[in-house]
């Protein structure tokens, strides 16, 4: 059913300065295990102590690993509810409605994964995965500065960085670093210009892409339709999709959808 | 063969069945896919003269398997944005236009832009807030006169249907007076007010904290209304037809709803996770009229009102 079971904080562990990563355990089993892609809608049921009651609201959200039915979440200060989720602690309660929408395959033999920012959360559940077919990915992870680039030690495989400031990695935008690598499949996930020059380069490669948007969601399971993508529903169809099929979008990297509906051009 | 065409305001629809307003109708791109789904015509989501970013979520929750409660808080981008972006007359298929407003003047603008662009029949959303001063906390579809004006002001511009809420005394009185005001069409049921709240969370559960409940549950709820309503028309001699809303997950409901005096039927909470699901109710309606030696919807609508005499 889709609905927002509670789930308990039971750790919180800082991963840059910028966001902390959640575990969570629900207090009735998911139903499925989620792939990596997946998401959750996160609802914040009460404020923490300080926050106004405004701040209370339903987020989609990444799922970034899966431990014996816990969930891990990584959460920015994105807005009022991301902010105020970031000051909840062990102990308190969210509310997951998932697992939503479509994962990451998990079939290539010589994986690339390349996250920007905040997208690089559910690559590390996947590249947790692929270790655990005795895979060693390939990652590259790119965001502004070194603060704004996720789970740097968390990662299992080759991690190479990149950011906009050069205060880690190499200095520059991480796709980049693309032409390097000879994978037989990339994963991305981060922001949509950033996909959008990884899809670029994947076609004119020819290496098939499995990429992870994000959308304005309002309900996270199919029924509103503001999350659309050309005719496909994100929260439903998505929010993995081939590289092929980015490749025909009309929208994709072009514009998608703010609250109510309203166009944002990227 | 079977004919599964209905005409309403000259507008002519392949089978009964209509995307009812709110599911998957807010973008053009959905749309475009919907009109794929075996449903003779769009309702869309319900558009104002501005732009609404809807109310936090959770907005939309499954209580009980097939049954929901919701607040979207109707978000849309306004009425310029969605028209600039979305020729009515684009798909092969009849778009009927939701609109919803807090007064009749604002009604009747929405409805001139909207047959001035193209459409040929108008829904509108009575279960907004009553403006009227000492009406408060009560909608204008729960106020006959009010409901009325709306329907006046509207009428003048283009056809109207009025869709009602159920959380009223009595139902009949509303869809009269709409019927009288010059509606073309009637459309019930809204979702049914409802509130949930989790335990464990001690909390609504909702965003909005009050919601509506839509999905299998109502259905029953909307079939009474749906006979209440076609009752009250015929006692006048008002001959008004009716669009049942409300549970339909399959051909079977729609039956139910057309027994019961309904000339089509709207669809919406059942195709959360399956958008496709209309073709094959369509077919099932086919395949039972076929069945039952039917050849036209009016072979065997309103069979049962005699039940209820």
């Amino acid at each position: 059913m889709k609905y927002p079971y509670p789930a308990e904080i039971i750790e919180v562990t800082s991963s840059t300065t910028v966001g902390h990563a959640i575990w969570l355990k629900p207090k009735k089993p998911w139903d499925l295990i989620p792939t990596p892609g997946q998401f959750t809608m996160v609802w914040l049921p009460h404020p923490p102590k300080t926050y106004d009651r405004d701040v209370c609201n339903s987020i989609p959200m990444s799922i970034a690993g899966w431990d014996d039915g816990c969930i891990r979440i990584t959460v920015k200060n994105l807005g009022p509810t991301s902010g105020a989720i970031l000051d909840c602690q062990p102990g308190d309660y969210l509310g997951l409605t998932g697992p939503l929408g479509n994962g990451f395959s998990i079939e290539a033999t010589r994986p690339l994964l390349m996250g920007g920012g905040v997208g690089a959360p559910p690559l590390l559940f996947l590249a947790e995965l692929f270790i655990k077919k005795g895979i060693t990915p390939t990652i590259l992870l790119g965001g502004a500065n070194k603060d704004e680039i996720f789970h740097i030690d968390d990662f299992p495989g080759i991690v190479h960085l990149a950011t906009d400031d050069g205060s880690i990695g190499y200095h520059g935008r991480v796709t980049e670093l693309l032409e390097k690598e000879m994978p037989d499949q990339l994963y991305a996930c981060g922001p949509e210009l950033m996909l959008a020059t990884g899809l670029k380069w994947a076609l004119r490669e020819q290496v098939p892409a499995e990429l992870c948007l994000e959308r304005y969601m309002a309900c996270g399971i199919g029924l509103c339709g503001i999350c659309s993508l050309d005719e496909d529903l994100v929260c439903q169809d998505g929010p993995v999709f081939s590289g092929d099929k980015l490749a025909k979008s009309k929208e994709f990297g072009i514009k998608l959808r703010e609250a109510g509906g309203k166009i944002k051009v990227l | 063969m079977v004919n599964l065409a209905v005409t309403i305001a000259g507008v002519k629809f392949n089978n009964p069945i209509l995307l009812a307003s709110g599911i998957l109708d807010s973008t053009p791109g959905i749309l475009r896919r919907m009109s794929q789904s075996g449903a003779a015509g769009l309702i869309t989501k319900s558009i104002s003269l501005d732009g609404r970013p809807g109310y936090p979520g959770p907005t939309t929750v499954e209580i009980t398997p097939g049954t929901w409660i919701n607040a979207m808080g109707l978000p849309n981008p306004g009425l310029e944005d969605f028209l600039e972006e979305f020729p009515l007359t684009s798909l092969k298929l009849p778009i009927i236009p939701n609109i919803v407003a807090e007064t009749p003047k604002e009604f009747e603008k929405l409805a001139i832009a909207m047959a001035a662009a193209g459409a040929k029949i108008v829904e509108i959303n009575l279960s907004c807030p009553h403006p009227k001063a000492g009406y408060v906390g009560t909608l204008t579809g729960q106020d006959p006169e009010a409901a009325a004006e709306v329907v006046e002001a509207v009428a003048r511009h283009i056809p109207v249907i009025a869709k009602l809420t159920p959380n009223v005394t009595n139902i009949g009185t509303v869809a009269v007076a709409c019927a009288k005001a010059g509606a073309t069409a009637i459309s019930a049921i809204n979702t049914l007010a409802a509130i949930d709240v989790d335990p464990e969370l001690e909390r609504p559960l909702l965003g909005n904290s009050f919601g509506g409940l839509s999905g299998s549950a109502i259905r029953p709820i909307g079939l009474r209304k749906v006979l209440e309503i076609v009752q009250a028309l015929h006692t006048q001699d008002l001959d008004v037809p009716v669009m049942g809303i409300g549970g339909i997950s399959n051909a079977d409901d729609v039956i139910r709803y057309l027994l019961c005096g309904a000339h089509m039927i709207q669809i919406g909470t059942c195709l959360t996770g399956n958008p496709e699901k209309m073709t094959n109710i369509k077919d099932d309606l086919e395949q039972w009229m076929n069945r039952k030696g039917y050849r036209e919807l009016c072979d065997f609508r309103g069979r049962i009102l005699s039940w209820f005499t």
